[in-house]
Formats: C-alpha cells, structure tokens, sequence
C-alpha cells in the first residue's frame, strides 16, 4: 500500500522537476493540453497535426540555421530575403526550361555565396551581424525583385512540386527534410569538433582566439550555413506555393529569431540547442494553429507571438540568474 | 567621473575630426545629383526629397539617442501604425484629443519598452521584437484590420502645407532635431545618455542610474516615434494598420550611415540628419536618372556596408 501511494508521488514530483527546469517544454505541453481541450480534440488529430508541421518546415529549417547565427552572438537578418532570391531563382531556371537539378543547386549555391557574403562583411569588413544581414536583406531582396521585376513565377514543373506537396511514407517531405536539416544540425553542435567550437568562440571570442580557434572561419561558415538553410526553406516553401515569389517570406525572419529566442538560445551567444530551437518553431506553430481552429480574430496573432516571446525569455532568465 | 568625462572628450575630438567626412560626402554627392540630373537641384524636387525622408527623419532622431545607449528599438514602425490608427479613429469626435491620445499612447508604449527592459534584463533586440508584434496587433485590432478612413481634410493638408519654401513636415523634423541635439549636449541627461552607453559600469560608479536613463530614452523614442506617425497620417490621409512597416530599419540605416554605432556610446543627432538625406538624396536620383525602383534596395543596402567598413577602418 506504502509503495502504490508513493509512487505516483514521487512520478509527479519528478514531472514537475522536470518541467520546472525546462521552461518552454512546460509552455509547449501547457499549450498543447489547452489546444487539444479548447479544439474538443480536433488540433490532436494527425491530418491537423501534419498541415501545422508542413505549414511550418520552411520556418522550421530557417530557425536551425538561424541557431547557429545566434549561438555566435550574432543574428542572421537576411533570411526571409533569400528565400525570396533562392523562389525566384529556382521559379525563373524551372519555368526557362533548365530542368530542376541546376535550378536546386543554382539556388542552394545562391543561399551559401549571401551567407558568405554576409559572414565576410562581419568578419572581415567588422560589421555588426545586426547591420551587416540588414544590408544584405536588403540586397537579397532587391536582387529577387530584379529578375522578373517583381512578377510573380508561376507554372513550376511537376517534378519540382513534389518537394512540397509530395509524401513519403505519408509524411510530407518538407517535414522530412526539416527533421533532416535539425538532426545535422544537432550532429554539428553536439558531435563535431565545429560544434564545440560554436560555443566556445560564441561563449568568449577573446579566450577562443587565444586558445587557437579561428573564430573568423567559425562565424563564416556559419552563416554560410544559415544561407544555406534559407535556401532550403526557399525551395520548399517556392514548391508548396507552386510560385516563385519576390515578396513572400516578409515576416519569415522574425518568426525564425522568434523560434529560436524562444528555444532558450542566448542572444549574448554562447547557450542554447537546436532541440530548443525546434520546441521554439513548435510553439509558434501550435499558436497559430489554435487561433486557426478557435477562428481567433488573426489580427493578435503577432501580439500573442510577441507575449510569448517576451514569456519564455523571461523565464529563461530568471531560470539562469537560479544557477 | 573624471575617466567618462575624458572618455567623452576623446570621443567627441575624434568624431569631430571624423565629421568632416559626412559633410563632404553629402556635398559630392549633391554636387554630383545636380550635375548629372538638372530637375535634381529644383524646389519640386527638393521638396518631395524632404517630405520622402521626413517620416523616417523624425523616427531616425530618437533611434539614434537609444542606439548610443548601447540598445536598439525595433518597435517603432508599429508605433507609426498605432498612432496612424488612433488618430484616424478619434479624429471624427474631436481632432485635438486625437492628437494627444495617439501621442500619448506611443509615449506610453516607449516607457513600457524602458521599464520591460530594465526590469528584465532581456536583450533590447528580443524585447522590442516582442513588443513589435504586440504594438501591431493593438492597431490591427482597433482598425479591424481596415484601413480607417475619417481623417480630417485640415489634417491631411499638413504635409502639403509650406512655412515659407519649406513643407512644414521638414520644419518640424528640424525643430525635433534641434531640440534632441540641445539636449544630448547641453543637458546632464543627454550627457548621462553617452556615460551609459559607453560604459554601464563606470556611469553606475559615477551616480548615473543607468535605468532611468534608459527609461528616459525610450519613451523619448516613442514621442517621436508619435510626432512621426502624425506626420505619417497625414500623409499617406488614412489609419493604416499595417502601415509603418521596416520603417524601424529605415530609421536604424539612417542613423548606422550618420556613424552612429551599433555598440553604443558613439553618435550624434546631427550626423543622423546628414546620414537621413544621403540615403534620401541617392534614392531620388536613382529615380530621377530613370533607373529600376528594384536597385534602390541594392544600392541601399550596398551603401550601409561601404559606410560602416570606411568608419571602423578610419577609427583603426
């Protein structure tokens, strides 16, 4: 008798340990359990469930990259834009009759050489991440509204739409290359020598220069890597719209920081995971999936975004000055 | 307080060596406009280079005090929208209260930017992001995500109307100018401003309350950021809820090329000012030579890049 009324106990307080030093993984339960009752169970239903994830991929493999940006203390603002340069590359290639393996490589390489550039000015050039990815947005941008003066691409190929409407195994295969992109990234951070390096030069610079890293080739690679993951994103997203875009991804960058501040990744560089990150996109996902569902008026959506941010990082603070 | 008192000496010699170059360039530049383009140098044209930058002017000023205190505001372009929506909303009752509430809600919006900052210790870029979206959707609620139609023919005749060869908007975006240089460099709290952002510690060593500058700047910033969308409401003659939107990087690339710095301490009002009409200035030629509105990002965002990369290689 002892044992049966002890043990559940114990169980509980051990939950209750568990999501007290994890904060966004209780807001991420707390909203899923309203989600589900407020919904009458509609929101766990696996056809809800798999349109929220596709919905969200895009923004999903932008914020891993993005994780990486942040960790080094510094920001990647240029995100949206390039997805918007990548849609019209790929839309503009595929439409002129050049298949779709030179459209995805023109457009992955497009994605990596504004991540390099973007790491250059910051390394070499000494240039705030903050202002240098602005600049360079504003770049992106421009340069995708150039290639068709700003008209939107319309009439994709088949082949090249499966990457966003497509489903492997019943899974939708912008969420299989999401949680493709997350677990390299988790790869990177936690088993590589790279990875180590991310925390250590985004922890201290100064003390990483002085114990040999490089921490210029850290930062470019990077955002070389955040490019790279906009570039993702540019494709699937380009794929699920069956459009190329100049304008699309205009509030994508903010929802990418967003996941990943709300994650628990310090924006002083140095703390955080790409687990964090994933909770993060999750959250804001489920957000506006509720609202979706409940027919919210969508005009708070942003506020409630907005309050969730200021929330977790919040609590992620007083959790740090606890240590 | 002697060491930020020698601190700001240095710091104030070596921008004013520094300010030379602003000056110079905005003169090659217009020297250069007026050469290749002769409608550049006419009062038209001049006119519509101020009331384009006029907005961004204005919302640039108090941008500038709270990036020298080593932080950034990044709700300011929903401010714009919330008084755009406010005053529009109110103005059929009575025009005067329209002004004020809609003045006073921004103000109100700066000071709870400055308290949430303070009290929290959240990084002013995560903080204000937040309070970016929740600033929008209050406009985007009180309009019902409409455009808000009801402002008063007297109002909107503001941006056209000219005090002498001058459209009042430009006059008013002087005066604000006028008024945050005096204070940034005749005041005890515009000299607390520099302490703070060039070094919290030794500010808090010599008395400064670094919070209640803080506090001071953002709420500065959200008066402007009223004036701003009064202007702004005028203008564009309707409450637009989704109005405002990036003006907060027109308003932190205006500041960035006057070399304000991104990491506190360093920037002055007026340099802001020179750094608002090079990017007016480049934007209306490349309009006026004809050239595709889609570069005018491009050039923009090129020269932010060149304007930084000069400024930290010459302070080297």
């Amino acid at each position: 008798m002892e044992v049966s009324t002890d043990t559940p106990k114990s169980i509980w307080s051990q939950i209750l340990a568990i999501l007290g030093k994890n904060p966004r993984l209780s807001v991420f339960l707390i909203l899923a359990v309203i989600s589900t009752a407020l919904s009458k169970g509609i929101f766990l239903s696996p056809a809800n469930l798999h349109n929220m994830l596709r919905q969200y991929a895009g923004i999903g493999i932008m914020a891993v990259g993005q994780t990486f940006a942040i960790l080094l203390a510094g920001v990647d603002l240029s995100q949206g834009s390039v997805v918007a340069l990548v849609s019209m590359i790929l839309a503009y290639l595929n439409t002129s009759g050049c298949g779709i393996v030179w459209p995805l490589v023109v457009g992955l390489c497009a994605g990596a050489a504004c991540g390099l550039t973007s790491g250059l000015i910051v390394t070499r050039g000494k240039v705030p991440p903050f202002i240098a990815t602005l600049a360079m947005a504003s770049i992106a941008r421009g340069i995708a509204t150039l290639i068709t003066q700003a008209r939107p691409v319309y009439g994709l190929s088949k082949e090249l739409l499966v990457l966003g409407r497509g489903t492997v195994g019943g899974i939708g295969i912008q969420i299989l290359v999401w949680v493709n992109v997350a677990l390299l990234g988790v790869f990177l951070l936690t088993r590589t020598v790279y990875g180590r390096e991310v925390y250590i030069v985004g922890g201290n610079e100064r003390s990483a220069n002085l114990s040999g890293i490089n921490a210029h080739r850290v930062k470019l690679l990077a955002y070389v890597l955040s490019g790279m993951c906009a570039a993702l994103a540019g494709i699937v997203i380009t794929s699920k719209l069956d459009m190329g875009g100049p304008y699309i991804s205009l509030t994508d960058n903010v929802q990418s920081v967003a996941s990943v501040v709300i994650g628990g990744t310090s924006f002083a560089g140095g703390r955080g995971s790409i687990s964090g990150t994933i909770v993060g996109t999750l959250i804001i996902a489920m957000m506006n999936n509720l609202m979706n569902l409940m027919l919210i008026n969508p005009y708070i959506q942003q506020g409630i975004i907005g309050a969730i941010i200021l929330l977790t990082v919040t609590m992620n603070q007083r959790k740090a000055g606890m240590r | 307080m002697f060491q930020v008192q020698r601190d700001l000496e240095r710091k104030t010699a070596a921008s004013r060596l520094g300010n030379l170059f602003l000056p110079l360039a905005l003169a090659v530049i217009i020297a250069v406009c007026a050469f290749i383009s002769p409608p550049f140098l006419t009062q038209e044209n001049l006119k519509n280079v101020i009331i384009g930058s006029a907005t961004f002017g204005i919302l640039a000023c108090g941008m500038t005090m709270v990036l020298v205190t080593g932080e950034v505001d990044l709700s300011v372009g929903s401010q714009v929208a919330l008084t755009s929506v406010i005053v529009a909303t109110l103005a059929p009752k009575s025009l005067a209260l329209a002004v004020v509430a809609a003045v006073v809600a921004t103000t109100l919006v700066g000071l709870a930017n400055g308290i949430l900052l303070t009290k929290t210790a959240m990084p002013s870029f995560v903080l204000t992001l937040g309070t970016m979206g929740i600033v929008r959707s209050m406009a985007l609620v009180i309009a019902d995500g409409q455009p808000v139609y009801g402002v008063p023919q007297s109002f909107t005749a503001l941006t056209s109307t000219m005090v002498g060869k001058i459209p009042l908007v430009g006059v008013a975006m002087v005066v604000m100018y006028a008024l945050t240089w005096f204070l940034l460099r005749y005041t005890s709290l515009g000299r607390s401003i520099y302490a703070v952002g060039s070094s919290s510690e030794s500010a808090r060593l010599s008395g400064i309350s670094a919070r209640q500058v803080k506090i001071a700047v953002y709420a500065m910033s959200g008066f402007l950021a009223g004036i701003a969308g009064l202007f702004y409401t005028s203008y564009v003659t309707l409450g637009l809820p989704d109005g405002g939107v990036d003006y907060e990087t027109q308003a932190i690339t205006a500041a960035i090329i006057g070399g304000t710095s991104f990491f506190g301490g360093e920037g002055e009002v007026h340099n802001t000012f020179l750094g608002l009409f090079i990017v007016g200035i480049v934007k209306n030629i490349l309009n006026l030579m004809g050239v595709s509105p889609f570069v005018q990002p491009v050039a923009i965002g090129i020269l932010i890049i060149t304007a930084v990369v000069l400024r930290t290689r010459k302070s080297e």
